[in-house]
C-alpha cells in the first residue's frame, strides 16, 4: 500500500442515499480522508475540487496518475 | 465479541462495581427494559438530569426503534433508517456502543451518531456490508450539514453482517476520530462544533434489524 495527496472532484448530489465525495473514492483504494475539510456551504451549488489522502495500492496509484481527472500532488514514500 | 469489545468492557467493568473510583460516564444506557418499550418511552441507567431518548426522522417513523432482547432494536419487516439522540451535556469526549449489523446483503448504516442537532444536521460513523454480503464492507464518517451530506473519510473493513462490533467516536475541539472493526479514521473539522446531543443510528429491511447495546458517553 502507499499512500499520497491527490486533488479530486466531487461526485454525488449531497442527499443521504448519495453523499458527496470524492471521485477518486469510486475506484478500488484501501481508504481516503478528506484532508480540504471544506463546509458544506462550499460544496454547494458548484462541485469544487477538495484534497484527499489516499491509500491504495501501486496499481491503483498508477491509475489514478494516469486519469486525466486527478491530479497527485504528493505521493509519501 | 471481536476484540475491541473485550477491551472496553475492561474498561467500564470495574466502574459498574462502583470500586471507588467516580464513574466518569454522563450516559449510559444498557437498553435493559420490557420487549416493545419504545425508546422515547425508556429511561437510560444514567444521564444528565431530564435527559431522555429523542426520536430522529431520519427515513422511518418513531415506533420502529425500541427494546429487544436488552437493546435498542428495529423492526424487521421493511426498509429504515432510525436514529435516536440524547442530550449528554458534552460537546467533547468519548461516543461509544456496541452496534449489530443488519444481517444484510445490502449497506447498511448502521453506528452512532454525534453532535447531532436533527436529522438535517447531524455526524455519523457507520458500518457498512458489502453488497454482495461477502466480510470486506468499510467504514465511513459523514457530515451532513444544512440537509447536505458529504462523506468525509472512509476506510475497507471487515464487517460481517449479523456480527457485533464495538464503535467509538472520540472528539475534541476539531477533532475527530472513530474506531471500529479494527480500523479508525481520523479528520480534522473546519468548524468546532459545540453540540451535545449524541445518540444511534441504526438500518433495517425485510431481512433483518440492527441493534445497539451499551450507549456510552463520558468525558
Amino acid at each position: 500500500m502507499t499512500t499520497a495527496y491527490v486533488l479530486t472532484p466531487y461526485t454525488g448530489t449531497g442527499s443521504d442515499d448519495d453523499p458527496y465525495q470524492p471521485l477518486v473514492g469510486t475506484l478500488p483504494v484501501a481508504a481516503w480522508r478528506d484532508v480540504t475539510a471544506a463546509e458544506t456551504i462550499d460544496i454547494v451549488p458548484v462541485v469544487n475540487l477538495l484534497v484527499v489522502l489516499v491509500t491504495c495500492s501501486a496499481a491503483v496509484l498508477a491509475s489514478i496518475y494516469a486519469d486525466s481527472r486527478f491530479e497527485v500532488l504528493y505521493e509519501e514514500a | 465479541m471481536n476484540g475491541p469489545l473485550a477491551a472496553r468492557g475492561a474498561l467500564v467493568g470495574p466502574l459498574g462495581r462502583g470500586g471507588g473510583a467516580a464513574d466518569p460516564r454522563v450516559v449510559y444506557d444498557p437498553f435493559t427494559g420490557a420487549d416493545g418499550t419504545m425508546l422515547y418511552n425508556h429511561t437510560p441507567d444514567k444521564a444528565p438530569p431530564g435527559a431522555t431518548w429523542s426520536y430522529l426522522p431520519i427515513n422511518g417513523d418513531p415506533n420502529t426503534l425500541y427494546l429487544r432482547s436488552n437493546r435498542a432494536g428495529t423492526v424487521d419487516y421493511y426498509l429504515a433508517v432510525v436514529g435516536a439522540i440524547i442530550d449528554s451535556g458534552i460537546a467533547d469526549g468519548t461516543i461509544m456502543a456496541d452496534i449489530t449489523v443488519a444481517n444484510s446483503t445490502g449497506a447498511a448504516n448502521t453506528g452512532l451518531l454525534f453532535r447531532t442537532a436533527s436529522a438535517d444536521n447531524r455526524w455519523q460513523f457507520i458500518l457498512i456490508t458489502n453488497p454482495s454480503g461477502a466480510g470486506t464492507g468499510s467504514v465511513r464518517l459523514i457530515e451532513r450539514t444544512a440537509g447536505v451530506s458529504v462523506v468525509r473519510a472512509t476506510t475497507n473493513a471487515d464487517v460481517v453482517p449479523g456480527s457485533t462490533y464495538a464503535m467509538s467516536v472520540a472528539l475534541a475541539g476539531t477533532s475527530i476520530v472513530c474506531a471500529a472493526c479494527g480500523m479508525q479514521i481520523s479528520f480534522t473539522s473546519s468548524v468546532r462544533s459545540t453540540i451535545t446531543s449524541h445518540g444511534i443510528i441504526l438500518f433495517t429491511n425485510s431481512l433483518n434489524g440492527s441493534y445497539a447495546d451499551n450507549f456510552t458517553v463520558q468525558p
